[in-house]
């Protein structure tokens, strides 16, 4: 099943809404429902005109700013929440290598991808880009399912990220388990232990280096037959640095922070946009937010 | 579909066995440091699995000690990156903030370098990908000698110190091959011939005079007194009968790909300074060069007599402040210079509605996603469209007349602009510009230049209010201002401005009959118009590739430029702004290393170019009539599609020797099938060595390839680009250990190298200017370091006294170190690194790597609403010079002002297969993960775009057939049947899959560049017998280059710019075949 997680790839797509229905559902780790993916609900915040990121200054150090002042409180009091600007969003994929090279993700395994669609005839057309990735939700329905194959295997950490123990989580049964459980497409990935340069005149040396997830350090040889996913770089977050790929986002549309400090960038992008979460019928409770002029119509191409 | 098309791509990248990795290991001979990375590996692994990872080990990249700032080239922007590095091998890379180009804005230079540990600027795809170009398994470690027929891919490894003394001495270097067993190859020394800068000079001066000479009987009388003078010397000449050629040293020549400063005046000192060759070449017009030579006509300023010295450079959007961006041809983020930072100043501005983006362009490309109106143009008709937005503005007296009426920087001072047109000044029927003596106005005056030569000055004309008025260009104290269309007579003489002469061009046609010729609604047109002139000197027509790269690019970017012009938004926050950069040469008072002085014996090269560039057909003693067998470039250069194919024709003269550096001209040209052709053949180019980092594209034809360092171990100083407003010098420096073997050059230990290649053939050839004392007395010039870091310690002095850069306190001091504690003396030696620079200077130079280079703060670029590093001087909008010159093909003059030229070869015929059935039109475009051809190397690059696609609007796609999926040939007149000729006996067929969308004008198709490759480790080579298996993920795709139409009249290269020297990249037509399902495209 892993191939066609690929349908991000190769360039521009233009999909009717039955085909990328029809796609979705062929995607996500063997078993995401149909009905997973129902219209995203408006929320928070109304739109205005003037945002703010208009303030002067540097939305990046802000945010690095804002991550400091968190990590200063217990780590049960923090609230991390990605808010995304998909207007800012130019789809080129910096987020996804990112976050390969920062958590030395084997092939086969992104846990971040960028889906890409074309809407309309020509030439009126509109072309967006839509970045997933695990939403790290509050009453995330993979811990569940995944606990009631391999007790022990998923949990949540104080600060609401979601946690696989990969000493616990092997093998494909509890994988697809939470594959099935999880209401949203490209979020967990089953790692087979491959390397880029295997087979090639020799393997790599960043290949075999150790990566740290979860506050622990591990080898690719740890991670086979794990499943993977998104940690929103608990490594970088712990150490206080923005997770990678929040800080290459070249149209900086990525945002991280804590939603319990209302100075934060994250709280006060919420107040101030419209904003949707995917799939709140599915009461996970996601914690990446998503923000357009226009959620309604927007959204409305692919999840209708 | 979708399926079958990522299942297929999968099945292709299958890991191959572990039999064919140690089959193919002693490719890369065993690099030490390989080994220890891996001991080191497989000894944290055992750790950490007992789980007894020290504190110590948690989170080691967000560290001071283990992050090194450089400069990315997985593209050409130049982005500043930081890299970490976990025991010894860089894992991760991120952007540098201080660095303009991934922080918006930059953090301040003198932010303390530990309060940066932790804050990250943004990367595209390709820079976080960047560890991969250097960890490849594909890496060359040692020389590799031919061992079959060129192109073969059967290589031997050699020693570095056989390959350099075969080369300088020549011999029956492959009587090991078939059908060369008595060929002798001439070496290095045999083409060493005009030693003496004394005579070299004596030689240029006289062959200047013959020049001047204007009848064919002057000129031979006057080669005939030129062979009494040098009679010694005759035999040093390619051909005494033809002294402008120049010297037989002229037969080696040196050409590159993607070069950057430090190394390029490395190779110039090598080939050109101490070998003292005419012939190195670089690549610029296979990027945008009919944009850089459009700047340079535009920027030629008047200097003692004459309008001259104009730089090769071009403008673009501030695109931080732009209100209004007219994209045309320019994929502002996808590449166009900059994702990164255009990405981010765009897209924050979009979202505030700060900035309204129009994009004109065949292809709804990303930025159009972005804009509120896209143009579907025809390609190639830019040029059409811009002086349809000239002659409305100018009907509708939208210009801006207080900028174009300036004649002089006086006028401009006093109008609160930095710089100034020609637009107003009075041109005569004949094309020249009116003098003042001409019609008594005002006397010619004598004057003296620097140096104390005297020189006449006659003052330029401009009509202001129906009179006359004399004025002096460079003028600081009296303004003149002129009439910006005047079409009269005074004295007698018929006159026009400039700006009549646009007008005219730009009036040749209706709106509406413009509008046909590209494609487009006049409405349209007369729209983005009137928003262009909606923003005051905030709004740019921005062009760039899709504009330069046509048989017309130079005359689109003109009317472009002309566009801009008409709205004054030169050096304006919001316009047109430049590049600036920090001088590292050492020409600057208070730089420590004046590096032109720096050569004990330096020689001036003279003669004709292989490429016949910034030199006049008619001046030369071949020239025979029109045509002349090749195109001449009196005002181009660095004509990348002409180098191979002249040698091929040996016109002007036959090549013996080629060096090419991280070149790949086989695979980035169009029509990079005839430069296989000529390489292939051992009697056109006798000997040919190549410097890279794989087995490239164009090096597999090499008989020498030296391994190369990649840009994590190598030095460089990137420079700037126009749309960063800041001034800048990023600065490329090693932060991983080499790849490449070390030998030994002037008894010092080094990795294989460019810098060593060269070190190592000059110290075998006794070239002045390396060695011992090799920059002067008690410097010497014996490693690469020697030559770079004083450099730095340059630019680290600044751009006049003051601008010195603080020390580096001892924390800083301690992290460079540590922070290359991974390094290996032979590139990495402190105690050294300091005696090169001076304890004066080291402090500074830590400063400013510890930085990655030199940024100027983001405030500083600005005053107020003017952009302070400003271009500031006048812009040439009528081209007096290129009026006056004739194309060596025609014989016809070329075109002084902006004008529309349709699509044709050098003769002027235009090309219209589409008539010959022949019914799509081909462009290419970028993908943001893979530049033109080396980042196919990054597997986590194709992890997200394992392939491209040939994309084809839904109406054709319905019209011919096509479908997702289907795989389809390109076809043209110039390769009918749709291959690559490798000849080596492979055909790679042009074999591409479908893709259908709506984003792409009907009639057009498209496929990104970057794929389809068949080197690079791409296809198998043997080495030492062994083969060694090609990864087929490096070969997925399709590069239809090979399809792009050659010109009739030269027929070994493709269509070109004659003017600007660019290659047509978007003015092909083809035809798509269907292949039978299953065929494979690679």
């Amino acid at each position: 099943m892993s191939e066609k997680r690929d349908t991000a790839t190769g360039g521009v797509k233009r999909l009717s809404r039955r085909a990328f229905f029809k796609r979705t559902t062929g995607v996500a780790a063997g078993a995401v429902a149909a009905t997973a993916f129902l219209p995203g609900v408006k929320e928070v915040g109304t739109l205005l005109a003037k945002t703010v990121t208009g303030t002067p200054g540097n939305d990046m150090l802000t945010m690095h700013n804002d991550l400091q002042r968190a990590l200063e409180k217990p780590m049960k009091q923090r609230k991390w929440a990605m808010v995304i600007d998909i207007r800012k969003c130019i789809g080129c994929n910096a987020c996804a290598v990112a976050c390969i090279a920062e958590n030395n993700l084997p092939p086969g395994v992104r846990y971040r991808t960028v889906a890409e669609v074309e809407d309309g005839s020509y030439p009126e057309l509109r072309r967006f880009f839509m970045p997933t990735n695990c939403m790290q939700c509050k009453n995330a329905p993979c811990i569940e399912a995944a606990n009631r194959v391999i007790p022990g295997s998923m949990s949540r950490r104080p600060d609401g990220i979601v946690v696989i123990h990969y000493k616990k989580m092997k093998g494909k049964k509890v994988f697809e388990a939470a594959s099935k459980a999880c209401p949203y497409p490209y979020s967990l990935w089953y790692d087979e232990g491959k390397n880029y340069t295997d087979g090639t005149p020799a393997l790599q040396p960043y290949e075999k280096r150790s990566f740290r997830e979860y506050g622990i350090g591990w080898t690719r040889k740890d991670t086979k037959g794990t499943t993977r996913k998104c940690h929103f770089c608990t490594q970088r977050i712990d150490a206080g640095e923005l997770p990678a790929c929040v800080t290459t986002c070249t149209g900086q549309a990525m945002h991280f922070g804590d939603l319990n400090d209302n100075d934060s960038l994250v709280s006060k992008l919420l107040k101030r946009h419209k904003a949707v979460r995917l799939n709140l019928a599915s009461g996970a409770e996601p914690m990446i937010y998503y923000l357009h002029d226009e959620p309604e119509q927007t959204c409305m191409v692919c999840h209708s | 579909m979708n399926n079958e098309i990522t299942g297929r791509t999968r099945s292709k990248s299958t890991p191959r066995t572990r039999r064919s990795f140690l089959k193919s290991s002693a490719f890369l001979g065993g690099s030490a440091v390989l080994l220890s990375q891996l001991e080191w590996a497989q000894n944290l692994f055992s750790r950490a699995e007992a789980g007894v990872l020290s504190p110590a080990e948690e989170y080691e990249l967000s560290k001071a000690e283990n992050i090194l700032r450089s400069v990315c080239l997985q593209c050409n922007t130049g982005c500043g990156i930081k890299v970490k590095v976990l025991n010894g091998v860089a894992v991760k890379i991120e952007g540098n903030p201080y660095s303009p180009w991934t922080f918006v804005p930059s953090l301040p230079y003198k932010t303390p370098l530990n309060e940066t540990t932790k804050i990250n600027g943004s990367l595209c795809p390709k820079g976080q990908a960047g560890i991969q170009t250097a960890y490849d398994p594909y890496r060359l470690v040692k020389v590799l000698k031919r061992a079959g027929k060129r192109g073969e891919n059967k290589w031997k490894t050699i020693s570095f110190e056989q390959a350099v003394s075969e080369i300088v001495n020549g011999g029956k270097l492959f009587s090991h091959v078939k059908g060369e067993e008595n060929r002798h190859v001439q070496g290095l020394k045999e083409f060493y011939a005009l030693r003496d800068p004394k005579v070299a000079k004596e030689m240029a001066s006289a062959i200047e005079e013959i020049r001047k000479k204007k009848t064919p009987e002057e000129k031979k009388a006057a080669v005939e007194e030129f062979k009494k003078k040098f009679a010694n010397h005759l035999h040093t000449l390619i051909d005494p009968d033809h002294p402008d050629l120049g010297p037989k040293n002229n037969q080696v020549s040196f050409i590159w790909g993607r070069l950057k400063a430090g190394r390029a005046e490395f190779i110039k000192r090598f080939i050109s300074d101490s070998f003292g060759s005419i012939n190195a070449h670089g690549h610029t017009t296979v990027c945008q060069g009919s944009l850089y030579f459009t700047g340079k006509a535009m920027s030629d300023q008047f200097a003692e007599g004459k309008l001259t010295g104009g730089q090769k450079f071009y403008w673009q959007a501030d695109t931080s402040n732009v209100e209004f961006l007219l994209a045309i041809g320019s994929a502002y983020i996808e590449g166009g210079y900059g994702p990164p930072h255009h990405a981010k100043k765009l897209m924050k501005n979009l979202v505030e509605k700060k900035v309204k983006i129009a994009v004109v362009d065949p292809r709804f490309s990303k930025i159009a996603s972005k804009a509120y109106k896209w143009v579907p143009i025809k390609p190639g008709t830019d040029g059409a469209f811009a002086l349809a937005m000239i002659r409305w503005i100018i009907e509708n007296k939208r210009y801006d007349d207080k900028f174009l009426q300036n004649a002089n920087r006086a006028a401009a001072n006093a109008a609160g602009e930095q710089s100034w047109t020609n637009g107003t000044w009075l041109v005569k029927e004949d094309g020249s510009f009116l003098r003042a003596s001409e019609i008594n106005l005002a006397p010619k005056e004598k004057r003296q230049t620097k140096d104390g030569k005297e020189w006449e000055f006659d003052a330029f004309v401009v009509m202001k209010d129906g009179k006359p008025v004399a004025f002096d260009p460079n003028d600081e104290k009296n303004p003149v201002v002129g009439d910006l269309f005047v079409n009269t007579s005074v004295g007698g003489i018929a006159v026009k401005t400039g700006l009549q002469i646009v007008y005219e061009s730009a009036s040749s046609k209706t709106i509406e009959q413009w509008a046909d010729i590209c494609g487009i609604r006049a409405n349209d047109i007369i729209e983005l118009a009137q928003e262009f002139t909606s923003h005051g000197k905030k709004a740019v027509a921005d062009p760039h590739r899709g504009v330069s790269q046509h048989t017309n690019g130079f005359y689109n970017v003109l009317a472009v430029y002309t566009l801009n012009a008409l709205i004054g938004n030169f050096d304006w926050k919001g316009g047109l702004i430049k590049a600036s950069t920090y001088s590292i040469d050492g020409s600057k008072e208070g730089h420590p290393f004046n590096f032109a002085r720096l050569h004990p014996k330096k020689i001036s090269p003279f003669g004709i170019s292989t490429i016949r560039h910034e030199v006049n057909y008619e001046e030369s003693t071949i020239f025979n009539g029109y045509p002349a067998k090749r195109q001449w470039f009196p005002f181009s250069s660095d004509i990348y599609q002409e180098i191979i194919p002249s040698m091929g024709d040996a016109y002007p003269y036959s090549s013996k020797i080629l060096f090419s550096y991280m070149a790949a001209a086989t695979y980035s040209l169009p029509g990079g099938q005839t430069n296989i052709e000529i390489l292939s053949d051992v009697n056109k180019i006798p000997l040919y060595v190549a410097s890279d980092i794989t087995i490239g594209e164009m090096s597999m034809y090499a008989d020498y390839i030296f391994p190369d360092l990649s840009y994590l171990e190598r030095w460089e100083f990137h420079g700037s680009h126009p749309s960063i407003p800041q001034k800048a010098q990023p600065v490329r420096n090693p932060v991983i250990a080499p790849i490449p073997e070390s030998v030994t050059v002037f008894g010092e230990q080094q990795p294989i190298s460019l810098e060593t290649m060269i070190l190592g053939i000059a110290e075998k050839l006794g070239l002045p200017g390396f060695g011992k004392n090799g920059l002067g007395e008690g410097m010497d010039l014996v490693r690469q370091e020697d030559f770079y870091l004083r450099m730095v310690a340059n630019l680290a002095a600044g751009d006049k006294p003051g601008d010195e850069v603080p020390d580096a306190d001892q924390w800083e001091l301690q992290q460079f170190e540590q922070a290359r504690r991974h390094l290996p003396k032979t590139v990495f030696d402190v105690e050294r690194w300091k005696r090169v620079v001076g304890e004066q200077w080291w402090k500074k130079v830590v400063y400013v790597l510890n930085r990655g280079g030199r940024f100027q703060d983001y405030e500083k670029a600005y005053d107020g609403e003017k952009f302070k590093n400003k271009y500031g001087q006048l812009i040439n909008l009528y081209l007096e010079k290129y009026g006056k010159a004739k194309s060596a093909i025609t014989g016809k003059n070329l075109f002084p002002v902006a004008t529309y030229l349709p699509i044709a070869d050098v003769t002027g015929k235009e090309v219209t297969d589409e008539r010959d059935g022949f019914n799509l039109h081909l462009i290419t475009f970028r993908d943001i993960t893979q530049t033109k051809s080396r980042t196919i190397t990054n597997y986590w690059l194709s992890a997200i775009r394992p392939q491209n696609f040939v994309l084809v609007n839904s109406i054709d796609a319905s019209r011919l057939g096509l479908s997702d999926g289907m795989k389809v040939k390109f076809v043209s007149r110039s390769n009918a049947e749709g291959v690559w000729d490798l000849k080596n006996g492979v055909k790679k067929p042009m074999v591409g899959e479908v893709k259908v969308i709506e984003g792409i004008r009907p009639g057009i198709i498209g496929f990104s560049l970057g794929h389809g490759h068949w080197a690079n480790g791409s296809s198998d080579v043997v080495v030492d017998g062994k083969t060694i298996t090609g990864d087929p993920r490096r070969a997925t795709g399709v590069h239809a280059n090979a399809a792009m139409r050659l010109d009739d009249y030269l027929k070994n290269t493709c269509l070109l710019d004659p003017v600007g020297g660019s290659v047509s990249f978007y003015d092909t037509k083809v035809r798509l075949v269907s292949e039978k399902k299953g065929e494979g495209g690679s």
